[in-house]
């Protein structure tokens, strides 16, 4: 073993691979950094490219780029509040409040120590458990999975905020939105209004840049400060090395998600996206004081990032090791295997144990590199948290819509992008937590699938003989039992905090959320009931709970509303944010007409003139040339995205 | 002087077919253009592979030797990448290499057929899909097809009964008698291989790139699987052989051997329809509706020289596990014309199985 150790390195350093590995890291950090880019997008961009080369060095540029985007997607969830990719979605939740409070330094540093611990603990796990993989990860079947979702799902308690019953009102309906599309076993599409984007369901990039980055860029909009309330020099205790510190302080929380990350990453389909809210949850229900949570605690990045890092390299096992990718990047990698004329298996343990070995070193150093190179550069990233944020909004409305036209190349997804983005809005101004409906989302389809291949597969007694699955069904009770205790203690510790998800706000706005998806839910069910058993049912059981859980806040709203007490106004800057729904409006609407270039530019000229009211005019010249070069230079010519083009003309 | 009407007739004839012909007798120069080969799934698999192997290859052979990129258009069950070839502008800087779907296309409601006859077919590739079995069932030991045929019931793994494959593997179980405990559900091949893995299925249909890579090594090889059959491409009398697929029998030669005779009847009339259609039209190389004749001929010139180059056939081999099997663009009219006239006795059986199996 240490042979094909020794061999795996001398493979990486052989030149030119280190080149081809630093590149990969550079273009990782870019790629993870910009909200809607992330690893699928890089891996389509250089796969082509690798073609022509020796295996170790396309393995290393492609290994080089993904692995490090976990980390460098941190600054996206820190900064701007808007999930860098699906793998750093719970970040958000105290990373932000923390550059709120002029911690973004602190937030990144941590981060990034355990984004490095992480990945560095994961490509260790792929090197160890090579050879064991094939027993742990087929030990859990499909019944195994459906646990291990609702699992997930009960973690919806830590991210409720003020009210229980709002944050599963939330989880419903990001459970609905899961329904959208094929059902399992089923040749019907449902809830799909006839609309060919929405036969595979509604896709996750619009929904998550939408409900935060749409509506975290208006907040920061309507605020006329810089993302930090906090100037520079007042930020106490929000350094870098502070971060790091807190990473060591907590490294059993980071070595606990490490961990949870390697296992939930060898099983194929559950993903980043499901490993980083249990890695959050985790930390929440561990920790005896959880007041901080959603505030700005530091526990509430590092679990987070410790995981989705070491979810990379462990999700390579079941590829390399059985042909099987669980994700969409693991399957462009493993194209690129066959491509190089490998085959996965055993053959990968054997013949081709120092290509394999390779990987691991190469997710090993880009882990590092990419670490260290983002601490290097995280004082002078951390800077736009002190920046004016009308400098920020333009610039990232467009990495936002860009990235939603880079996932599904038509106005749906923009139209979704500013649909979700509204009810981002809403939600925040109603007082309804937002991670619920994105936690029910990235849930919902897996729990339906494995639910339903469960029941086809195995018969009652075969449930009951499964050891694996009785020890997860007794983690899912035992844990029900405490996360609502635990969550009804949580909600009474923060509702002090009106800007946390989920605070009491307007009563009267909230009843009427709360009746208008009432009205949805209804909808909903009736139209399922004619639809066969499986299509049916989980969309049965998620509307009539979401119809009773919306009649309860609904009611409860309106008693708290008659009983008075709120004295803010029911929608915070109406004029100001129907100006900054309107200008995107009119982005979206014009693209067809005048182009999509130009439609994008002139929204940030609009934004910069009248609402940033940014000056002198040159300074806005030269953003929107900026803007302009971005979309031609960088998208059109590297990333190769077709444009709509105008049709006024 | 007196002009009449066939002399006007005849001239304004002359000056229509003059205007057709002149722009058909240019020359195609796609010189410092960029083509778009646009494919319906995600990247990674074999259609993205094969894709971007083609936008590797095929700029070569075309006149001005452009730059050929591959675009990955998924969704909408492989229909958005599909429709927006077929709205592209038909200027030959926009062609569909997709996985099509023809074949059980015909079933969909009216508003989401697509008129593939219209469109500028220039090729495509043909592949097979072979059968294999767990040896040791939920209702028995399947070491030996003796052992396979005796089971009284077996759990197919599948992952939507309106699919080609899944479809065609109900009949042939239809066919040799064995009681289809369908499981469907699965997001794709992996998934159905992992579940099949993990015991929850006992037979699955996999692609030959994906029978051959990663079956055999690890399973067939270890025991842990018995290949059955694949389906050949119909011919007079049987199903033709696969060099690649050398000790597996057809599903025809399987059927003949271990029952005794040849298979017949409407279960199998629609397994070789769908055979024909699906698998020898697997991935269907395509231009928009209108596109200038001039410009197909090119493009499907340049697929067919492409296709016997020693370099793009070294690339593409590894994906593929085998040797590509290419199909020219008469072959793939046909084929196309085939789906578009298939017969309502096949429409019927077909509906059936999809009926029998929806959930």
């Amino acid at each position: 073993m240490i042979e094909s150790i020794l061999a795996g390195f001398a493979l990486i350093v052989q030149w030119p691979t280190p080149l081809y590995l630093v590149g990969g890291v550079l273009l990782g950090i870019w790629l993870g950094a910009v909200p809607g880019l992330g690893g699928v997008t890089g891996l389509v961009l250089i796969l082509p490219f690798t073609f022509s080369m020796e295996p170790a060095q396309a393995f290393a540029l492609l290994l080089g780029m993904f692995a490090p985007i976990t980390t460098a997607d941190t600054l996206s969830s820190v900064l701007l509040g808007t999930p860098g990719t699906a793998g750093s979605q719970s970040t958000v939740l105290d990373g932000y409040p923390l550059a709120q409070k002029g911690h973004a330094e602190r937030a990144l540093g941590a981060a990034y120590t355990v984004s490095a611990f992480g990945g560095v603990f994961g490509g260790l796990m792929l090197l160890l458990f090579l050879p064991l993989a094939m027993p742990i990860i087929m030990m859990l079947g499909t019944p195994d999975f459906f646990l291990l979702a609702l699992l997930g799902l009960l973690m919806v308690g830590s991210v409720s905020g003020a009210s229980l019953a709002k944050g599963l009102g939330a989880a419903a309906i990001g459970l609905l939105l899961s329904q959208v599309g094929f059902p399992v076993s089923s040749p019907t599409p449902r809830y799909w209004f006839g609309e060919v984007s929405l036969m595979d369901g509604v896709p996750l990039v619009p929904v998550v840049l939408g409900l935060f980055g749409i509506a975290e860029m208006l907040r920061l909009s309507l605020r006329d400060s810089s993302i930090s309330s906090v100037p520079r020099g007042q930020a106490e205790g929000g350094g870098l090395l502070d971060g790091i510190k807190d990473a060591f302080r907590h490294r059993w929380l980071a070595l606990r998600c490490a961990l949870l990350g390697t296992y939930i990453g060898m099983l194929p389909g559950i993903g980043n996206a499901v490993a980083d809210w249990i890695a959050y949850g985790h930390a929440v229900q561990s920790a005896k004081d959880k007041s901080q949570f959603g505030k700005g605690d530091i526990r509430g990045v590092i679990a987070p990032e410790s995981t989705n890092n070491a979810v990379v390299g462990a999700a390579l096992i079941p590829t390399l090791v059985l042909g099987i990718p669980g994700t969409g990047a693991m399957a462009i990698l493993l194209g690129a295997l066959l491509i190089h004329g490998l085959t996965p298996g055993r053959m990968m343990m054997t013949e081709h144990l120092d290509l394999t070995v390779s990987m691991i070193w190469t997710i090993v150093i880009a882990n590092l590199l990419a670490a260290g190179l983002l601490m290097l550069w995280g004082r002078q990233f951390a800077r736009a948290a002190f920046i004016s944020g009308h400098l920020i909004v333009p610039a990232v409305l467009i990495f936002l819509f860009m990235g939603a036209w880079l996932f599904a190349a038509d106005l749906m997804s923009w139209y979704m992008l500013l649909g979700f983005g509204v009810v981002g809005w809403l939600m925040g101004q109603a007082g309804w937590p937002r991670p619920p409906l994105v936690l029910g989302f990235v849930l919902g389809k897996i729990m339906e699938q494995s639910a339903v291949l469960a029941i086809q597969s195995y018969a009652l007694p075969d449930f009951l003989s499964r050891p694996q699955t009785l020890l997860l069904a007794a983690c899912v009770i035992l844990f029900l039992i405490y996360a609502t205790w635990s969550a009804l203690r949580t909600a009474k510790a923060v509702s002090d905090n009106p800007a946390q998800e989920g605070a009491m706000r307007n009563p009267w706005l909230s009843a009427a959320f709360g009746a208008a998806m009432l009205a949805l839910f209804v909808w909903a069910l009736v139209q399922a009931l004619d639809w066969s058993l499986y299509a049916r049912t989980m969309p049965l059981i998620v509307t009539v709970s979401g119809t009773c859980i919306f009649a309860f806040t609904t009611v409860s709203d309106l008693r708290r509303g008659v009983a008075g007490g709120y004295r803010g106004p029911i929608i915070e800057a109406p004029l100001r944010t129907l100006v900054f729904f309107g200008l995107l409006l009119a982005m979206v609407l014009s693209a067809w007409w005048i182009g999509q270039m130009a439609a994008m530019v002139a929204f940030v000229l609009a934004y910069l003139l009248f609402v940033g009211r940014v000056r002198p005019y040159w300074a806005v010249a030269l953003y929107a040339l900026g803007t302009l070069a971005l979309l031609y230079f960088v998208y059109a010519d590297v990333l190769n995205v077709r444009f709509l083009r105008a049709h006024l003309w | 002087m007196q002009v009449d009407r066939f002399t006007l007739g005849a001239i304004a004839a002359s000056f229509v077919v003059c205007s057709l012909v002149a722009p058909a007798s240019a020359e195609v120069d796609f010189s410092g253009e960029t083509i778009e080969i646009v494919f319906n799934t995600g990247p990674g698999g074999a259609v993205g592979l094969s894709a971007q192997i083609a936008a590797q290859h095929l700029g070569r052979f075309l006149p001005g030797t452009p730059e050929v990129i591959a675009v990955p258009m998924p969704g909408g069950a492989l229909l958005r990448g599909i429709q927006y070839v077929y709205a592209s502008d038909p200027d030959g800087l926009t062609l569909g290499w997709l996985a099509w779907g023809g074949s059980t296309r015909v079933l969909d409601p009216e508003a989401l057929r697509v008129p593939f006859h219209e469109m500028g077919i220039l090729g495509g590739l043909a592949t097979q899909w072979v059968t294999h079995v767990r040896t040791e069932t939920s209702t028995g030991s399947a070491a030996s097809a003796e052992e396979f045929l005796a089971l009284p019931s077996i759990r197919s793994g599948g992952i939507a009964p309106n699919v080609s494959t899944d479809i065609r593997t109900a009949a042939s179980l239809d066919l040799l008698g064995i009681e289809n405990a369908y499981i469907g559900g699965h997001t794709g091949g992996s998934d159905v291989l992992a579940a099949m893995r993990r015991g929850e299925v006992d037979l699955r249909t996999g692609t030959v790139s994906n029978y051959l890579t990663t079956v055999v090594p690890e399973m067939v090889e270890t025991g842990e699987s018995l290949p059955l059959y694949y389906w050949g491409q119909p011919i007079d009398g049987g199903e033709a052989t696969s060099p690649a697929l050398e000790g597996v029998p057809t599903f025809h030669d399987f059927h003949v051997a271990h029952l005794g005779g040849a298979p017949a009847g409407p279960a199998y009339d629609l397994l070789r329809y769908l055979t024909r259609t699906s698998d020898g039209l697997a991935w269907l190389f395509a231009a928009p509706p209108g596109t200038p004749e001039e410009i197909l001929q090119s493009l499907a010139d340049a697929y067919a020289e492409m296709v016997e180059d020693p370099d793009y056939i070294g690339a593409i081999t590894p994906v593929l596990g085998t040797a590509p099997e290419p199909v020219l663009r008469d072959e793939a009219i046909a084929i196309v014309d085939e789906v578009r006239n298939v017969s309502p006795e096949i429409l019927e059986t077909m509906r059936g199985f999809i009926d029998r199996y929806a959930r």
